[in-house]
């Protein structure tokens, strides 16, 4: 039970920025909701193998981005044997132009550079927090995050000199 | 002149450098126009990528949390319960009037800690 009532009040505080996260991936906020429900409740299953010595948003946004990835696959499949009557879901509004181009050119990027650029910006993600969440070293996630960076202002047309 | 790696300028940015790396890039981006060229491109798309982080995010719903606060609190108002239960037949065994008042003082405070750490927990789930 204490274990328990520490990762509700760890977990709350994310919870603002992981629907932003799922949302990003998704685009969807009702299946941005089910999928931080998802890792909501699997984080709470696996919260005894959690070493408090890691960063907690690192550890349960990993938990998070997996449950994000089923949601995308179980999406794909179900687009290949389409029902009728079934559409694949819309995103949810149109968006405003400067964050529809912004999400374009985001989505042209290699899936590494736009799953850390969206981990810092929608999760809010430290460096600490996102080379555990992406399982990679402090140094990886500072080149990797620049790198991102630098791609992302290509696509949109700018330049990082 | 202190060489600066391009990933320290974004790792400056975010805040990530020790205190006195961040100093020496804070000097090399004012003495290098070229430097502070790529600072401020860099800047300009965090603000564009922060504002669109913002724009997106929402609080979901999540019902398992929810219900999880409501449950951790039953078990205080069932023991609640069974103390004063407990206690009130207990008294009724002992039969004796000033012990009685005495335990029945003490579950009554028991009761009251209870609840005020209950109407507590409600209002910090409410944040």
């Amino acid at each position: 039970m204490a274990e328990a009532d520490s990762y509700e009040r760890a977990l709350r505080p994310l919870l603002r920025q992981a629907g932003g996260y799922a949302r990003g991936i998704l685009q969807s906020r009702a299946d941005a909701e089910d999928a931080v429900q998802q890792a909501a409740l699997k984080g709470l299953e696996r919260i005894a193998q959690y070493d408090d010595a890691r960063p907690f948003a690192g550890w349960w946004f990993a938990i998070l981005r997996n449950c994000c990835i089923d949601m995308l696959r179980r999406r794909a499949r179900a687009a290949t044997v389409p029902l009728d009557g079934h559409d694949p879901p819309a995103p949810d509004q149109p968006e405003p132009f400067d964050l529809a181009q912004l999400e374009a050119a985001l989505a042209s990027l290699p899936p590494t550079q736009q799953e850390i650029v969206r981990l810092r910006y929608h999760g809010g993600l430290a460096y600490a927090d996102l080379a555990e969440a992406l399982a990679i070293p402090r140094g990886t996630v500072m080149s990797r995050l620049h790198n991102a960076r630098k791609a992302l202002a290509r696509a949109l047309g700018e330049e990082i000199p | 002149m202190t060489m600066i790696r391009p990933e320290e300028l974004s790792a400056y940015l975010d805040g990530e450098l020790d205190p006195g790396r961040a100093a020496e890039v804070a000097r090399a981006i004012a003495a290098d126009p070229r430097l502070s060229e790529s600072f401020r491109a860099i800047g300009k798309l965090d603000d564009r990528c922060a504002a669109a982080a913002e724009a997106a995010a929402f609080l979901p719903d999540v019902p398992a949390l929810s219900r999880r606060s409501q449950r951790s609190r039953l078990p205080q108002w069932a023991l609640a319960g069974a103390a004063l239960l407990a206690l009130r037949g207990g008294v009724r065994l002992i039969d004796t009037v000033s012990l009685a008042y005495g335990l029945q003082a003490i579950a009554l405070l028991i009761v009251l800690a209870l609840v005020l750490r209950s109407v507590g927990d409600g209002a910090s789930a409410m944040d």
